[in-house]
């Protein structure tokens, strides 16, 4: 009794001792920041005076008194829903492709749909930028062979926020393809091949195997498209548009980095730093509480 | 298949050599010449000793400028020892500047001489610190106590904050002037012997444009800032802001500010304008599909070389019979270097460039108009104006340069920003002047009375 007591202790002494310099490091570089930007979140500083003014709560009260509050946030609510769209249904639904109804050159799909992924994100956005110039781009002198005008989309409000999604998914659709279809394809070929012998239409093949089977893969794709998506779509933003028009393209990320670097409004920043932390720690607890049972782990 | 394998393997090593290698090149032939001024510094019997590191900030890329800073560099760092100049480009124009400034000087690393837009002045003269050429001026012995009066009036205005501290000397000088594509001109049948030279005739030519043909009749540049608002706003006669008690108030919604704002508005409206923002605007009417141009002088010459039209340029178009009042846009040199020794190397370096020679080669470079009277009347100067007849109209209305003003204090920056968003969203129709106009100028000056 004494020898096995003894063994799990020091099993739980090595444990600990193992994940020692992962926990230091995290301390350093994201618990001590955290606690910082709480801490800053109260003050009203500049960046570079020695003073810090105590101001409470006032930073997160101008937050929601602010008329843009709500734009902020239903532009980020559009940004997610777009990603969500475009860089997460559909590489599942070509990733489907890519593994079970493509024989031959699959290689060279999947060499061609990541490249895009290798490029610089200021890049894409200047090529965009052209293609989509709506007087002398390329596509506005096509939309004028047909008689059309071609949207001023940077300063349409909706249509800027397609167009911005549009040039982050040249970053986002070949990770999340090659995650989707590391996923897929770790699904028995022979489930798949009982399906379709019994003459299943592909989309109950597709939402009543595929889909549950790869659910692992297929969540944290979900939550890394909804985090890499709007980090991502910052260079584009501030290359293009700096929030504009009249805030139609602010999402809750850009708006942090505005406050902190363009106004030098730090303790604003950091309160809306925490605001977005809370709002994203909410989401996290309702996909616990509710999503995380239907997922399927393979051990 | 093994043989294979190893061809794609080499070939993949290859590309990556290549790529890498070829980044190397580039950086390495600039790096290459002024670190063989350093060796030659450093190979002089005993004295020197390393040179002092001297940074410089600008804003002129590649395609602006950008080049003949680096030549500048090279010949300043060849021909003494005791300093090496450091030029460095920063993205995002003046706000990029003052940005990376504050983010250097929180880390207690300030650059020895930056470029300042002039809209800057009173946000830079209050918020950092440097040192006032005036100073400098006094203690060198190489320099005459008059150098100041060698330059224009209004010029030095525009460096000098409102204590009257002079806080850096006048360098990079643009004016807004008017581009004219000749050849969509006669295409809509206006008349390019009699050029507009008021707005009403500017908007009613833009719509004959695009009425008659199918390009755009009139862009208005539009980078971050607001400097073509302001060149419209005071010359209907109203102002971007007044100076009332030592305290800055903003005053551009009074009824000249909404005309003109409206004014623009409406054209954009009728189809005959088109509001775009950044670089679009300048490859727009580059790529031949835009009539009219408003902007820097300081795009001239990316303008005359990538377009292949007629292009002439004109002054900025008044008001019916009121008089122009265009806000100087570009930069002057203030010296942030901390130290006494990199002060020295500082004041050599601005010295350098603000000579006559280096004013001259400098407008040969970018287009900026020299601030100094006796650049300005020299034979050289009026012969490269000949040569160079889009510089003419600028040269002209150096006389007409007012500050460009920045909003002052803490919220200076938040400030700008608003003016952006107010100007995104009367041109785009979301509001009438008369109701963004006041509204705007109504927060920034509650938020310019709550920061102090």
């Amino acid at each position: 009794m004494r020898r096995i007591s003894g063994r799990k202790k020091r099993e739980k002494l090595l444990a600990f001792v193992l994940l020692l310099p992962v926990l230091i490091v995290f301390s350093v570089f994201m618990f001590w920041p955290l606690i910082q930007t709480v801490w800053l979140s109260l003050y009203d500083w500049n960046m570079v005076s020695p003073e810090k003014h105590f101001v409470g709560f006032a930073n997160y009260t101008a937050i929601f008194q602010d008329g843009s509050f709500v734009q902020i946030l239903k532009n980020t609510g559009l940004y997610v829903l777009l990603f969500l769209a475009i860089d997460f249904a559909v590489p599942y639904l070509v990733s489907c492709i890519l593994a079970f109804a493509v024989k031959k050159m699959t290689a060279f799909y999947k060499s061609a749909l990541f490249l895009p992924s290798l490029l610089s994100l200021v890049t894409a956005a200047l090529i965009f930028s052209w293609l989509f110039n709506p007087i002398a781009g390329p596509l506005s002198k096509l939309f004028a062979l047909f008689g059309q005008r071609f949207p001023n989309w940077a300063q349409t409000n909706g249509l800027v926020i397609v167009v911005l999604s549009i040039i982050t998914s040249w970053k986002l659709f070949g990770y999340n393809l090659i995650v989707l279809l590391a996923g897929v394809s770790s699904i028995p070929l022979e489930l798949i091949e009982t399906a379709r012998l019994e003459k299943t239409p592909p989309l109950e093949v597709f939402f009543r195997i595929i889909l549950p089977l790869s659910s692992s893969t297929g969540i944290y794709t979900l939550i890394i498209t909804i985090v890499w998506g709007l980090q991502w779509v910052f260079t584009p933003i501030n290359i293009l548009t700096a929030g504009g028009p009249d805030k139609g393209s602010l999402n809750i990320i850009y708006e942090v980095y505005d406050q902190a670097f363009t106004f030098f409004n730090t303790g604003k920043a950091s309160a809306w730093g925490l605001v977005t932390l809370l709002l994203f720690s909410a989401l996290l607890f309702l996909e616990f509480r509710y999503v995380e049972k239907g997922i399927y782990y393979e051990n | 298949m093994k043989k294979l394998k190893a061809i794609q393997t080499f070939a993949a090593l290859c590309l990556l050599a290549s790529v890498t290698l070829s980044g190397c090149g580039t950086s390495g032939a600039a790096s290459g010449s002024a670190s063989g001024g350093a060796q030659s510094a450093s190979a002089k019997p005993a004295e020197a000793g390393e040179p002092v590191t001297i940074e410089y900030w600008h804003i002129n890329s590649k395609t602006f400028g950008g080049p003949t800073i680096d030549q500048y560099a090279q010949a300043f760092n060849k021909c003494q020892s005791k300093y090496k100049v450091v030029p460095r480009f920063i993205e995002g124009v003046y706000g990029g500047v003052l940005q990376n400034l504050q983010a250097d000087t929180a880390a207690g690393n300030p650059p020895a001489v930056i470029q300042v837009g002039y809209s800057y002045l009173d946000y830079f003269s209050k918020n950092f610190k440097y040192t006032s050429p005036a100073d400098l001026i006094q203690n060198d012995s190489s320099v005459s106590p008059d150098y100041l009066k060698g330059f224009k009036e209004n010029t030095l205005k525009l460096s000098t904050a409102a204590d009257g501290t002079l806080v850096g000397l006048p360098y990079s000088l643009s004016v807004p002037v008017m581009y004219y594509n000749l050849d969509i001109l006669k295409k809509a049948g206006v008349d390019t012997e009699k050029l507009p030279t008021t707005w009403d005739q500017v908007y009613s030519a833009a719509k004959q444009i695009s009425d008659k043909t199918k390009s755009t009749g009139l862009v208005i540049q539009c980078s971050k800032d607001f400097w073509l608002g302001q060149c419209m706003i005071e010359s209907n006669g109203g102002s971007l802001a007044k100076t009332a008690d030592g305290k800055m108030q903003a005053s551009f919604a009074s009824a000249e500010g909404v005309e003109a704002m409206q004014q623009w508005a409406d054209a954009i409206k009728n189809g005959s304008t088109k509001y775009i923002l950044n670089e679009e605007s300048k490859s727009a009417f580059m790529s031949g599909n835009v009539g009219i141009l408003a902007a820097s002088i300081g795009w001239s010459s990316a303008i005359d070389s990538g377009s292949s039209f007629q292009l002439v340029t004109t002054k900025m178009p008044a008001y019916g019979q009121k008089p122009l009042k265009a806000p100087a846009g570009g930069n002057f040199l203030t010296i942030t270097a901390q130290s006494e020794e990199k002060k020295k190397g500082a004041w050599e370096w601005v010295k350098y460039l603000t000579s006559a020679e280096g004013y001259l080669d400098w407008t040969k470079g970018t287009g900026y108009i020299p601030p100094r009277t006796d650049v300005l009347e020299s034979s050289e100067f009026k012969d490269y104006l000949k040569k160079n007849p889009l510089l003419q109209a600028a040269a002209e209305t150096v006389d007409y340069a007012n500050p460009w003003i920045s909003f002052s204090g803490s919220a200076g920056m938040e400030a700008d920003q608003k003016l952006l968003d107010m100007r995104d969203a009367v041109m785009n129709g979301k509001q009438t002047a008369a109701k963004a106009l006041p509204a705007t100028q109504n927060e920034i000056n509650q938020m310019a009375a709550s920061k102090k």
